[in-house]
């Protein structure tokens, strides 16, 4: 019979003299293997852990405020407005904005004059996540009472009611709990004020979508608020932690970066040697195959290919026992995203590795390694 | 038909050139020996004739077309396609087994392994080593291995045949079946070019180009 030719050699013919090239060098190709798994593992319980960390540490800053603004109007004579809230509230860049009015000292209801005082303030805008409720949602001139003003007022319910010397009492309908940047509510009251307000207010309390808005955030806000008389105004901001967020985060990023880059490289040099270790020993296995019509680039794709699939492996090996090693020491596997770049990247390096000893094979000249002495 | 023109070859720049301007045809459908002494370029002859390497001077043709100076990719799917080879020491994959060494001639010619490797089998029982098909190299006799070279070589029916010392390391009776199988090729119309100084060699063929 005769053989039916297609030209050239086709792509699972080749795939299949990849993997019989890396069968038939089982130490180099488990080497080489190792390698990339190591790459992988050590990146992982290495740099991983330090984004782990990172991610923690802005975690707590950023649970510590960093976002928020406050707008003081200490004596009252800025002309703060609750109608300006909701303006504020819609900008861009803005997660929320309360409006708080003066506040007033009350006392038990049921205790009369003798009570502690406490402090109460009309609340203009919508009640954000970082204030929990109980009860159910006041209407105007009801309030909720605050965790530590309970205690304060000598309340076991979240129930009756406080007076301020004038002769409505308020009713306390439920109770909340605050956390930053909100937390110094917890020792007041907060009463609802009437839809559409226009009532004078004497701070603004402003969490941005991100620290990095905070400080263009601020001057956008006053805009907005539109005060009569801005030196009346205290702002105060979380700029201070932002820019330690940021010092942060670029100090460990940075540091992960150079470490992950680090491993990565001595990586890449060792399974550089390796294979060309592995592409020298088997020269007269390429010469034979160029004889025999491989072209320059079959050689190449051959020992990419090889390796394109020792990586795989390799980093599937390695990403794995670096991803039980983190969990085992913190309890908490490495984010998804960061674990398949680092497999990703190691299986790039793998077949980088790989080509300038596939271009030395497939630029050697055969006759150099088929001659018989 | 392959033939040189004036060919001038060296392994070095500026080193001992040898051929001195060689000009032969070697004719289709008969065996050609190229005979000299050692060091006088017969195995050189071949891997020029083969596109393994490019003359100092001069030119190789192939139905004469000037092929000394085509790009390395061209002369790979030449080789691959047109060019069976026969090396002195055979040359086999140690890794493989002798069916999978024979199937290799044929994969750079773009052939499918399952009808590469029927036509294995043909060639292996044809040239006796059949029942050797599943073994490595390293397990099979000289002759044997000189055998499913040839094997290897003819699978994708070439139409240019280079061995380069066939019979070199092989007793009399090994040496007359490989013999009988490179002039079989040439009976099918291939261009046969044995390199060898064995005068037994010599006798059987068609022509003798000695350098």
């Amino acid at each position: 019979m005769s053989l039916r030719s297609r030209g050239r050699i086709g792509g699972w013919t080749l795939l299949g003299e990849t993997t019989r090239m890396a069968a038939a060098q089982p130490a180099a190709s488990m080497i080489a293997g190792l390698i990339i798994a190591a790459v992988c593992g050590v990146i992982l319980t290495t740099t991983g852990r330090t984004v782990q960390a990172e991610q923690d540490v802005l975690s707590q800053i950023d649970d510590a405020g960093t976002r928020s603004i406050t707008i003081t109007d200490a004596h009252g004579t800025a002309g703060l407005t609750a109608s300006a809230i909701p303006r504020v509230s819609r900008l861009s860049q803005v997660d929320w904005a309360l409006g708080l009015g003066v506040a007033d000292d009350v006392q038990n209801a049921a205790v009369g004059e003798g009570g502690t005082r406490t402090p109460s303030r009309v609340v203009h805008g919508q009640l954000p996540l970082e204030v929990s409720t109980t009860g159910r949602p006041p209407a105007a001139g009801e309030a909720l009472v605050g965790s530590e003003a309970m205690q304060t007022l000598g309340l076991d319910m979240p129930a009756g009611g406080v007076h301020d010397g004038s002769e409505n009492p308020i009713a306390i309908v439920g109770s909340f709990d605050a956390s930053e940047p909100l937390e110094f509510l917890n020792s007041g009251l907060l009463v609802a004020a009437a839809p559409d307000s226009d009532a004078a207010i004497r701070s603004v309390q402003v969490l941005a979508t991100s620290p990095e808005n905070v400080e263009n955030l601020t001057g956008a806000v006053i805009a907005v608020l539109d005060p009569a008389d801005t030196t009346a105004l205290s702002v105060t901001t979380s700029q201070a932690l932002a820019d330690v967020r940021a010092a942060v985060a670029g100090e460990l990023g940075q540091y992960s970066r150079t470490l992950a880059l680090t491993v990565l490289a001595i990586g890449l040099v060792l399974v550089t040697l390796t294979i060309y270790g592995a592409v020298t020993l088997r020269r007269q296995d390429f010469g034979r195959r160029r004889a025999l019509g491989a072209s320059r680039s079959n050689i190449v794709m051959i020992v990419a290919l090889q390796h394109l699939i020792i990586g795989i492996l390799g980093a599937a090996i390695g990403t794995l026992a670096g991803a039980v090693m983190v969990w085992r020491w913190t309890g908490a596997m490495p984010r998804l995203a960061f674990t398949l770049a680092v497999a990703i990247l190691a299986i790039l390096a793998s077949v980088a590795a790989a080509l300038l000893p596939a271009f030395v094979a497939a630029w050697r000249q055969p006759v150099r390694v088929l001659r018989v002495p | 038909m392959i033939g040189t023109n004036g060919l001038h070859f060296s392994y070095t720049k500026g080193g001992t050139e040898i051929f001195g301007g060689l000009t032969y045809d070697f004719p289709e459908g008969e065996v050609t020996v190229v005979t000299g002494p050692s060091g006088s370029g017969k195995s050189t002859l071949l891997y020029l004739l083969g596109l393994l390497i490019t003359p100092t001077s001069g030119t190789i043709s192939y139905d004469k077309r000037s092929v000394s100076g085509i790009p390395d990719r061209e002369r790979s799917h030449i080789r691959a396609q047109v060019v069976g080879f026969v090396f002195q020491d055979a040359a086999l994959d140690p890794t493989r087994t002798v069916l999978d060494n024979v199937v290799e001639g044929a994969l750079y010619a773009g052939s499918r392994r399952r009808e590469a490797e029927v036509r294995a089998r043909e060639l292996l029982e044809s040239l006796g080593v059949r029942l050797r098909e599943t073994h490595r190299p390293g397990e099979v006799s000289g002759g044997q291995a000189q055998r499913i070279g040839i094997c290897r070589a003819l699978i994708k029916n070439p139409s240019v045949v280079l061995a380069d010392e066939p019979t070199g390391n092989l007793d009399r009776e090994s040496a007359e079946v490989v013999l009988a199988a490179l002039s079989d090729a040439a009976s099918t119309g291939a261009t046969v070019v044995i390199s060898s100084h064995d005068p037994a060699v010599v006798q059987r063929g068609d022509h003798v180009l000695a350098i």
